[in-house]
């Protein structure tokens, strides 16, 4: 589990990027995703790499640490590259291999799609590294507010999220408990034809329920003891605040984002 | 006479039609500022109680009343503002990410602006010796640890009654004797009534009132002390006595007499003491 | 079968920021037959030790023998599941692991994965759900609709019904009430005592280690603290109370009379009865003294 893919892992720090409002972050990582799909040339690309590379040292995470936690997504991005280059059929032919003629416009395309799918996940995983989910939970509460007058149950949503990450890692260890036990009762999880295998879970699925069941209502008991009625009414502890800092760096992204416009083909 | 903060009046209760009474005419009266001890073996309906006073669930007969107040559907949440519970299990109470957030999450509940909720779940985090893990989470505390958090969460909304619904059950040796330290110490400095749901009669010795419960009822409302020269009947519905106790009924049964039944160590070996001189 | 740990240690997550060392140069031997104690606070490596016994951690240094089984980091062991077989773990709160759709069927659990014939399991389930103290109408019954009393005892008699030669029990009475723990405690010792199961209590209670173990080992930190028989072991009260550990109540209450009266009066595992006769003498007799 704590190997070194970091996609969703959360990092703590007291870098620029930790400190900035989790909404801003968000917001210009959306901006980020729909904008990278405008870059078209050599400057324009180059300017969104530097914004994420920069961003990357900014959060004083080791960045071997973050690429090479990259790693899965590496392959893909190789692959697309290749995939690129058997399939399109642009421009001159640049050389053979085997026979098989690779095309110029084939390698701008896989380069092209496959530094954007990079600089997605790259700028996607620095949210994810810098934000502690229940900051990410708080700002999709607050992001998604308006949507409360169309009944959408926006206060349930992010109670939802913020319980389920709390109990992600007393659940983990659970599974762990019971696994060992069955295990200790003769059940092989990690040998055996796959019928074999995929009936193994069952004794390990069922008193998983059962408990979750259990902690669940257990839960709701406690809650109601302490006093929760749903959303209306309620105060927040956590609170966000929009500062200086989130507006210099929202004008710098916007900034980014007339130069991209100016630098493009 | 004093007046009474929670009430059973002739208090029956069973989980549906066809299911057997778990309470059976269950009448009592706590008062405020009163530390009773509510003791049973497992299944002797105790915890229902417990459940009963903060209206988590509803007598089928009888009436309960805290603070004056009527538990009932509409007067529920009125009463659960006076009634801070801690219950068995210290995973499944622990609701925020991390320590701050959990005390929190009572007073957000309430509507308690964020200035004041900090300082409260200062107070209250200091009152259970546990100001040095606000951001822990709680995968990283100790059992004795989640269950002091759930202390200070209920008095950071300052209820009128505390109630440990066997909150200690689940706890190794440390953490039992954190909880009751930590109990023995916010009961004398705070004006509370605090009410302890236990089947383990070391925990009861310093509670000023103890109600038995055995097969839904009500068995025995007693002083510990007076409890505990009931050894045998205790055995029989499940109960022990403590070690001193057990073997102060020895030495009577060769023929010593003590003029207080001792509860302590040192109570019996003060009763051994002055018979020592005598003799 | 017999036991031993040779210089056994065991590392959480080697080689990350998370590394985690549970237990270290840990030495012991255990002869077959024996009840034995370990006793710790929580994260003194109990849990780590015993999870050693069957297999499910293998040292990361050093040696593991039950048996002619025989656990290293080197190599994986090949009759992992004969060893299973004969050592039954009933962890922390067994009644966690029931899953089928009657108590029969859980008890059989165990055994038909070691692939005993049903004929045969059906005479184990039979003798398991006595040994436990159920009544037999309660085997064609949910497990889930039984006392939570109940539910620990089908979880124990699912373990037993594997017929194991050495029994690890993980706090076997944690959450029961005390006639609960006396019955459950006293099941075990008769079943110990009856079928020579080499028996491996972890507790936290002092005063289970003393009544029914026969050798107790102390881990503080990972490590070996003491060994011994309870009596000797237990009046060291000194080095106890380092490691933040009561003397069993009993013992404690002894010292304070001699302390109180100047007589010293030992523990050798005698009953109340006669700890009572002994102090009426030591009261009596208290003019010799002064």
């Amino acid at each position: 589990m704590n190997n070194a893919f970091i996609i969703g892992q959360y990092v703590p720090g007291e870098s620029l990027i930790h400190r900035l409002d989790p909404r801003t972050k968000i917001m210009i990582i959306f901006f980020f995703v729909i904008f990278v799909f405008f870059a078209n040339s050599a400057a324009s690309y180059g300017l969104l790499t530097a914004f994420s590379i920069i961003s990357a040292i900014v959060t004083r995470i080791k960045l071997s640490y973050i690429f090479k936690g990259l790693t899965p997504v590496w392959f893909l991005i190789v692959f697309t590259f290749f995939l690129h280059l058997i399939v399109t059929r642009e421009g001159e032919v640049l050389f053979e291999v085997l026979s098989f003629p690779i095309y110029s416009g084939a390698v701008i395309q896989g380069s092209e799609i496959s530094l954007r799918f990079f600089l997605l996940i790259l700028v996607t995983s620095l949210l994810t590294l810098t934000t502690s989910p229940i900051e990410i939970t708080d700002a999709i509460e607050s992001l998604l507010h308006p949507l409360k007058r169309i009944k959408f149950p926006v206060h349930e949503l992010a109670l939802m999220m913020s319980i389920s990450l709390r109990f992600i890692p007393t659940l983990m260890q659970e599974t762990e408990k019971i696994s060992k036990a069955q295990a200790s009762r003769g059940v092989d999880f990690k040998t055996g034809p796959i019928k074999d295998r995929v009936q193994a879970i069952v004794p390990l699925l069922v008193p998983l329920f059962v408990s979750a069941f259990k902690r669940a209502e257990e839960l709701a008991m406690a809650m109601e003891a302490r006093g929760y009625q749903g959303g209306e009414g309620r105060t927040k502890l956590r609170e966000l605040r929009i500062v200086n800092r989130d507006r210099y760096t929202a004008l710098l992204f916007i900034l980014i984002i007339i130069g991209l416009f100016l630098t493009r083909s | 006479m004093r007046e009474s903060f929670i009430e059973f009046r002739n208090v029956s209760f069973r989980y549906g039609e066809e299911q057997p009474w778990v309470l059976k005419d269950v009448s009592f009266v706590i008062y405020p500022d009163e530390w009773v001890a509510i003791i049973g073996h497992n299944g002797s309906g105790k915890s229902t109680i417990a459940k009963l006073i903060n209206g988590l669930l509803f007598p089928q007969e009888g009436e309960i009343f805290v603070d004056g107040v009527h538990v009932n559907q509409d007067s529920i949440w009125d009463v659960r503002k006076n009634v801070g519970m801690v219950f068995q299990n210290p995973d499944n109470q622990f609701v925020g990410t991390t320590v701050r957030d959990d005390v929190a999450f009572g007073l957000e509940n309430r509507g308690i602006p964020r200035q004041e909720m900090i300082d409260r779940i200062n107070t209250s985090l200091t009152a259970v010796a546990m100001n040095d893990y606000f951001l822990h989470e709680p995968h990283r505390l100790s059992g004795g640890q989640k269950q002091r958090v759930a202390i200070a969460s209920i008095l950071a909304i300052s209820p009128k009654v505390v109630i440990l619904d066997e909150a200690t059950a689940m706890l190794d040796p440390k953490g039992k004797l954190e909880i009751m330290r930590t109990i023995t110490e916010v009961q004398d400095k705070l004006d509370l009534a605090l009410v302890t749901i236990t089947h383990d009669l070391n925990e009861i010795t310093l509670a000023d009132r103890v109600i038995v419960m055995n097969e839904g009822q009500v068995w025995l409302e007693a002083t510990p002390r007076e409890v505990f020269t009931k050894k045998e009947e205790l055995r029989r519905i499940g109960l022990d006595t403590p070690f001193i106790s057990k073997l102060a009924d020895e030495l009577i049964s060769i023929g010593l007499v003590f003029n207080n039944h001792p509860l302590s160590h040192e109570e019996l070996l003060e009763e051994l003491w002055t018979y020592h001189s005598k003799m | 079968m017999d036991i031993s740990f040779k210089n056994v240690s065991y590392t959480y997550q080697p080689n990350t920021p998370f590394e985690h060392r549970a237990i270290h140069g840990l030495s012991f031997k255990i002869s077959s037959g024996s009840f034995v104690a370990i006793v710790g606070h929580t994260g003194s490596g109990k849990s780590t030790l015993i999870q050693h016994l069957n297999g499910l951690l293998r040292p990361t240094i050093g040696q593991v023998t039950i048996g002619g089984f025989q656990l290293s980091s080197e190599k994986k062991l090949k009759q992992m599941k004969e060893l299973r077989r004969r050592v039954g773990v009933v962890f922390q709160y067994p009644e966690h692991q029931l899953f089928e759709e009657t108590v029969a069927k859980d008890i059989a659990f165990g055994p038909s994965n070691f692939g005993v014939d049903s004929e045969e399991i059906s005479r184990r389930t039979l003798e398991a759900i006595k040994a436990v103290g159920l009544p037999e109408p309660l085997l064609e019954r949910s497990p889930f609709d039984l006392s939570g009393g109940q539910m620990r005892r089908v979880a124990i008699a699912g373990v037993l019904a594997m017929n194991p030669e050495v029994l690890v029990l993980d706090e076997p009475t944690a959450g029961l009430d005390p006639r609960g723990q006396t019955e459950v405690m006293d099941m075990f010792y008769q079943l110990h005592q009856q079928k020579q199961l080499t028996t491996i209590l972890v507790t936290h209670s002092m005063e289970d280690a003393l009544h029914y173990a026969d050798h107790v080992i102390i881990l503080d930190h990972g490590t070996k603290y003491m060994e011994g028989k309870p009596e000797e072991v237990f009046v060291k009260k000194k080095e106890l109370n380092k490691v933040q550990l009561d003397v069993p109540e009993v013992i404690q209450f002894l010292f304070k009379v001699e302390k109180k009266f100047g007589v010293r009066l030992t523990y050798h595992g005698q009953g109340l009865n006669e700890i009572a006769n002994e102090l009426h003498s030591i009261i009596k007799g208290a003019d010799s003294i002064e």
